[in-house]
């Protein structure tokens, strides 16, 4: 995922801010995510991205 | 009462079975009745707004790609690969769960996706809660009344793909639409007739009815 998409997402179960985990990010390509995590900061949740695809399925959906 | 979606006892898990596994057969549909999908593409064209759009179950990218809709949401692996070599940023997930903010589209878009949903007023509540105000949602399924929904309702069983499915009447979709607070309802039909028999890009009529694809038109309220 680009980036600057960040902010359009929100938390699929609380709607909370989604942030990029710095630290989670294992590839990139320019200015793409291919690997790595989001993190809610309101529900503590965390969302893996794979293949550049951020997977924002509620866990219980996974 | 009427129980939209799927019973209580079922695992609320998302219905992408038939389409990680039949993906090929999916997209085989769309060639062998290219007349009668171009014909959908045309009566759902008419109702596209201008502004930033959104599909929610986007599936391969059929009708996002020429529409330019260029963010997806899906929970479908395959359909994700397909769509994405389109050029649509695609997001895994579900429509009971969006994973987008609130008000950030000026419209949605679903086309036969309500059938394989597990909780429809969820997620027409969900598209209402991103769509900005006076926000348009377009729903494009094939009307359970119908000569085609009919008929899919009776060969439910034997369909990979429609064995998951639950159907609606107009009228339904309709009732929820107004639960989840949409207003001012336009619809359009097309596909008169026998699918094999569509040959040209048939015209869309107003209202519903009489054929077996209708699109719906619905606005988000001005205020709350």
């Amino acid at each position: 995922m680009r980036r600057d998409l960040i902010d359009l997402l929100a938390c699929p179960i609380c709607k909370g801010d989604l942030i990029i985990e710095s630290e989670s990010i294992s590839k990139e390509e320019g200015d793409e995510i291919i690997e790595g995590r989001l993190y809610c900061s309101r529900c503590k949740e965390y969302y893996p991205i794979e293949d550049g695809v951020p997977i924002l399925l509620p866990p219980e959906m996974r | 009462m009427i129980r939209y979606g799927g019973r209580e006892t079922e695992e609320k898990m998302p219905k992408v079975e038939p389409f990680e596994l039949f993906y090929d057969r999916y997209e085989r549909w769309f060639e062998e009745n290219r007349y009668v999908y171009l014909s959908e593409l045309s009566a759902i064209k008419y109702f596209i707004p201008n502004g930033r759009g959104v599909e929610i179950g986007v599936g391969s990218g059929r009708f996002a790609s020429p529409l330019k809709i260029d963010v997806g949401v899906d929970p479908s692996q395959r359909m994700r690969e397909l769509s994405s070599k389109k050029g649509i940023k695609v997001y895994e997930g579900v429509g009971e769960n969006i994973p987008f903010e609130d008000g950030s589209f000026d419209y949605a878009l679903m086309v036969t996706t309500i059938c394989f949903l597990d909780d429809v007023q969820a997620s027409f509540n969900e598209v209402n809660r991103i769509l900005k105000p006076r926000g348009y949602f377009i729903i494009g399924f094939v009307d359970k009344e119908s000569s085609l929904g009919k008929k899919y309702s009776l060969k439910k069983e034997k369909s990979d793909f429609y064995r998951i499915a639950t159907f609606y009447s107009t009228q339904e979709v309709i009732d929820l639409l107004e639960k989840s607070g949409f207003i001012s309802y336009k619809t359009v039909q097309t596909i008169f007739g026998d699918l094999g028999d569509i040959s040209i890009v048939q015209d869309f009529e107003d209202g519903h009815g009489k054929g077996s694809f209708v699109v719906i038109k619905a606005s988000k309220r001005a205020f709350k």
